[in-house]
């Protein structure tokens, strides 16, 4: 990915998800966060192909973990430096993009 | 019992996972189910994964992004690499695939349009054609002939239980008044089960005729396209008159006309009949074409036998019937007629060429195996599976048959307008031939399959080729390679031999002395209008004033209702007083400067004098000789139906019906005696004089249709043109079979040669020349080529009299031209051929052979 590039609304939702879950998180983790926080039930494949996508633009990455009490192996996403770095750059624009803008709320209507 | 996850939206889920993730997919799923289940239950679980499944359904189109995007990887680079390494493979295998797909789409889609498409009629397999066959000849050979309208009334009533809706059609052509001008225009008259027989159904108004035998109303159905080029389809025409054969009528319908039956009809009229035609002297007047319908549940067979009894019975009563018989066909192969046989050799030789395309490119991508061997040993070391080098054998052969269809598809389109203008304009539905869009895709995916194959058959027959197949005795030994090259090559050798036959023919027939000179004559169609031509003084008077105003402009013209070699046939009686025997000969009404314009030369007498309007006759060298045999012919009678008429003069034979037909007798009246309503102008000079015939016509006579003035050349190319077509064809499929008999040859010397490389390299480091193992392949080259050739021509020997029957030749035999030709052609077909195998058999390198062994 080229630095300068934005990141797409859900590949945002997916990054921000796993940036709140502590150390990491799986696929079926980053839905539950999503669904929790947002309230969107989306669709748990979707959720590992946006993962598979971020990984392949260098976002994040993945390791094979099996937790010690012998559960089943888990594939664990980390938020790399580059991915953090464009969570930044997204808030950056939406912050500059909110500032000044005249937008009603429903009260003010 | 714990609840599962629906097993339908569990096995969607897990086709749209990649299976990279799969299974951590479906573990996080089910982990989500089962906590769901436990904390709203097992329904809502259930109803949630179900919403997953959909939500999950566009990622399928992503899905197949990715999975093409990994074969165009995988599997097709690296095919269209293999390929680009081998530009003459690929010629070969595409162009063999083009070559042999385009022959049997154009040749398969010819006879599909013209003969086997089922007619757009309601049930059309069960409508027939109904014919009366005259007496049997020494030979027992019946003509057919029309029905009269007394038959027809008779078969009507006769209630028979396998033929139902019996209808006649005859052509007419009326006269059109429009906008204070006559036009000519084609018309069918058909009795009024007409178009419930054909189950056609007006677009407006109605096609039942109100007109009733002998009444006189005149109604007219208009065809769809007349009534768009000629009503802007305008629906309101229906119900308004116009004026046809000088008598109003009245528009009662349009219907459509599809499927190229009947032919070229701008309007449909009533076929009614009165009492005098009804009548016994018209039991012979056999002009009507009988359309009918076989009964429901009978067949053609059944019909036809049942109509043939009818006419015999009739025989005791009507002498008009004495002795013939009827016989009923199938509507859609009358439609053929004679060109049936032509159709199914075309049909059989599209198929032939086809299988021969496939074992020869078998037998192409074998050798490519082979070639490939080392390559695919390698691979399979490296752990590469059988069924991938399976796979990637399919992606290179369906590229390979992609090329090959479109090139196919392409030659096929491009022949296709061509062969139009070549079939005979006797084919009623020639005009359809083409190839649609669904035909077209259909080949070409007919084509990528048959690539794919090819290749995959072409790496089992390879021993060892792909490590999976072993190859067959005879493939080893090139045996069975060799007895198909054989096989080929006679094809080719009588499909070459004919067509050397009908070239020889036709330069001896061009040669041919016609009884009459072509150059600078030119000749135009003219039929008087009706209206003001109805008594025989107003014809006679227009006739005259075209020919005297023609040559008062210093044109050499004149007037012929039976030009030669011009499709006319007038075959009328004579006989000289007192004898029994009635002959037949052509009949022509003529103008005195008739012969000087043809150049048929007065042998003896005189011709026309102007005015000359008296019971005399020009006749014809042959008739002389056979009826006056040792007398001078001048100044005797001869009966010309049944009319005494003097001969004054004595003309030369032509050749009436063509250079291979015998010359007919001949006999010439002036039309100052007798005349029609149409002739031809016949006028020689230059194309100036041509053009002042319309002038004149249109003159003399307003009202006439504008004739189209043709160089008389013209007619004897159209009587060339069944010669040409059988030339055009038999040579386009000789070069066809020669093409693939060649690249049959070079693929199985290929083979062999590419197999027996370390062999010949170690002969070639044991001393052996060069010279003799290029030798031993050209040897082994021709020894095919000399047993296809010997098999073609005793195929031809054995097959002559069949072959003369189809080409019209009875004395079709084997010329030493054609002999000559077909053996030359073949030699070098088959030494083109071998060149390249041969010259790779020269490089055979020793140092190779060793390190091999």
């Amino acid at each position: 990915m080229g630095t300068r590039e934005y990141l797409g609304e859900f590949e945002q939702v997916v990054l921000l998800a796993l940036a709140r879950l502590d150390e990491g998180g799986y696929g079926g983790a980053i839905h539950a966060e999503i669904l929790e926080t947002s309230g969107r039930d989306v669709s748990i494949p979707a959720v590992y192909v946006t993962l598979k996508r971020l990984e392949r633009k260098g976002l994040v990455s993945s390791t094979l973990r099996t937790p010690a009490d012998g559960g089943r192996a888990k594939k664990i996403y980390a938020l790399e430096p580059e991915g953090h770095a464009a969570l930044e750059r997204s808030r950056e624009l939406f912050e500059r993009l909110w500032s000044g803008a005249n937008v009603r709320t429903r009260a003010e209507t | 019992m714990k609840p599962a996850p629906p097993r339908l939206a569990r096995a969607v889920l897990s086709r749209l996972t990649h299976p990279v993730d799969r299974e951590h997919v479906l573990a996080d799923l089910d982990e989500a189910f089962e906590r769901l289940a436990s904390s709203h239950g097992a329904g809502a679980a259930r109803r949630w994964y179900r919403a997953q499944a959909l939500r999950s359904l566009p990622l399928g189109v992503a899905l197949l992004g990715d999975a093409a995007r990994g074969w165009a990887s995988t599997e097709l680079r690296p095919a269209l690499r293999l390929l680009r390494r081998r530009p003459p493979y690929v010629l070969g295998i595409a162009g063999t695939l083009g070559l042999s797909l385009s022959s049997a789409i154009v040749l398969g889609g010819i006879a599909w349009r013209v003969w086997l498409k089922p007619l757009p009629f309601p049930d059309s397999e069960k409508l027939v054609r109904v014919y009366e066959l005259g007496r049997p000849d020494p030979e027992g050979r019946r003509d057919r002939g029309r029905i009269s309208p007394p038959l027809l009334r008779d078969l009507r009533e006769a209630e028979g239980s396998h033929v139902s809706n019996l209808a006649g059609i005859v052509s007419s052509t009326p006269e059109w008044l429009v906008e204070g001008e006559l036009r000519q225009i084609r018309g069918a008259d058909v009795t009024p089960d007409f178009f419930e027989l054909l189950g056609m159904v007006p677009l407006h108004g109605r096609t039942r005729w109100e007109s009733r035998n002998g009444s006189e109303v005149a109604e007219v159905v208009l065809t769809e396209r007349f009534w768009r080029q000629s009503f802007g389809s305008d629906p309101s025409v229906v119900g308004s008159s116009i004026d046809l054969r000088g008598v109003p009528t009245r528009i009662v319908g349009v219907v459509a006309q599809e499927g190229g039956y009947p032919r070229q009809v701008d309007v449909f009229l009533p076929l009614v009949f009165d009492a005098t035609q009804l009548g016994e002297s018209f039991r012979g007047a056999r002009y009507m074409d009988v359309v009918a319908r076989v009964s429901p549940g009978s067949t053609i067979e059944a019909a036809s036998a049942e109509v043939a009894a009818f006419v015999e019975s009739l025989g005791t009563d009507h002498p008009a019937h004495d002795g013939w018989t009827g016989e009923v066909v199938s509507l859609r192969d009358d439609l053929v007629g004679p060109f049936r046989d032509v159709l199914r050799l075309l049909v059989a030789a599209g198929a032939t060429f086809l299988v021969l395309a496939l074992v020869n490119m078998v037998g192409l991508a074998s050798t490519r195996a082979l070639e490939r061997e080392q390559e695919i040993g390698i691979r399979l070391a490296l752990g590469a599976s059988t069924s991938r080098l399976a796979r990637s054998a399919w992606v290179e052969g369906a590229l390979l048959g992609t090329l090959g269809g479109a090139a196919a598809l392409v030659g096929a389109l491009m022949v296709f307008p061509s062969t139009i203008g070549w079939l005979p304009r006797d084919l009623a539905r020639s005009g359809e031939v083409g190839l649609s869009w669904s035909g077209a895709a259909a080949w070409w995916i007919a084509a990528l399959v048959l690539g794919g194959v090819v290749a995959r058959l072409g790496q089992r027959v390879a021993p060892g080729g792909a490590g999976v197949g072993s190859g067959t005795r005879a493939t080893r030994d090139g045996r069975a390679g060799r007895m198909l090259v054989a096989g080929q090559l006679a094809l080719t050798t009588v499909l070459v031999g004919v067509g050397s036959i009908v070239f020889e023919r036709s330069l001896a027939l061009a040669r041919t002395d016609f009884g009459f000179e072509a150059a600078d004559v030119h000749s135009a169609f003219v039929s008087l209008p009706r209206s003001t031509h109805d008594d025989w003084e107003a014809r006679r008077d227009s006739w005259g004033a075209i020919v005297s105003r023609l040559r008062a402009a210093g044109i050499s013209a004149a007037i012929t209702t039976n030009p030669p070699m011009s499709g006319m046939n007038s075959n009328y009686g004579y006989a000289r007083p007192g004898k029994a025997r009635e002959s037949f000969g052509q009949y022509s009404v003529v103008s005195g400067g008739y012969f000087d314009v043809m150049g048929i030369p007065i042998l003896a007498g005189r011709t026309f004098e102007p005015g000359e309007s008296g019971p005399v006759t020009l006749v014809s060298e042959g008739l002389a000789r056979e009826h006056f045999p040792g007398e001078d012919p001048i100044g005797r009678t001869l009966s010309i139906i049944d009319q005494p008429h003097t001969i004054i003069g004595v003309v030369g034979s032509t050749a009436h019906f063509g250079p291979d037909a015998p010359e007919p007798a001949a006999m010439y009246v002036s039309y100052e005696a007798t005349n029609w309503d149409f002739a031809h102008v016949v006028v020689r000079g230059d194309p100036s004089a041509a053009a002042q015939v319309v002038e004149v016509v249109e003159d003399v006579a307003p009202g006439t249709n504008r004739p189209s003035v043709v160089p008389y050349e013209e007619h004897l190319a159209e009587w060339f043109r069944p010669l040409r077509i059988q030339l055009g064809v038999i040579g386009g499929l000789g070069l066809i079979g020669g093409v693939l008999a060649g690249l049959g040859l070079y693929a199985t010397l290929g083979y062999q040669v590419r197999r027996e490389l370390p062999e010949l390299g170690i002969r070639v480091a044991l001393g052996a020349p060069r010279a003799r193992i290029v030798a031993d392949v050209v040897r082994r080259g021709l020894t095919a080529a000399a047993s296809g050739l010997a098999l073609g021509i005793g195929v031809w020997w054995l097959g002559r009299v069949r072959l003369g029957e189809i080409l019209g030749s009875p004395d079709t035999v084997l010329s030493p031209f054609a002999l000559g030709t077909t053996t030359g052609l073949i030699l070098l077909l088959c030494l083109v051929a071998v060149s390249s195998p041969a010259v790779r058999a020269s490089r055979a390198d020793p140092l190779r052979s060793l390190k091999a062994d």
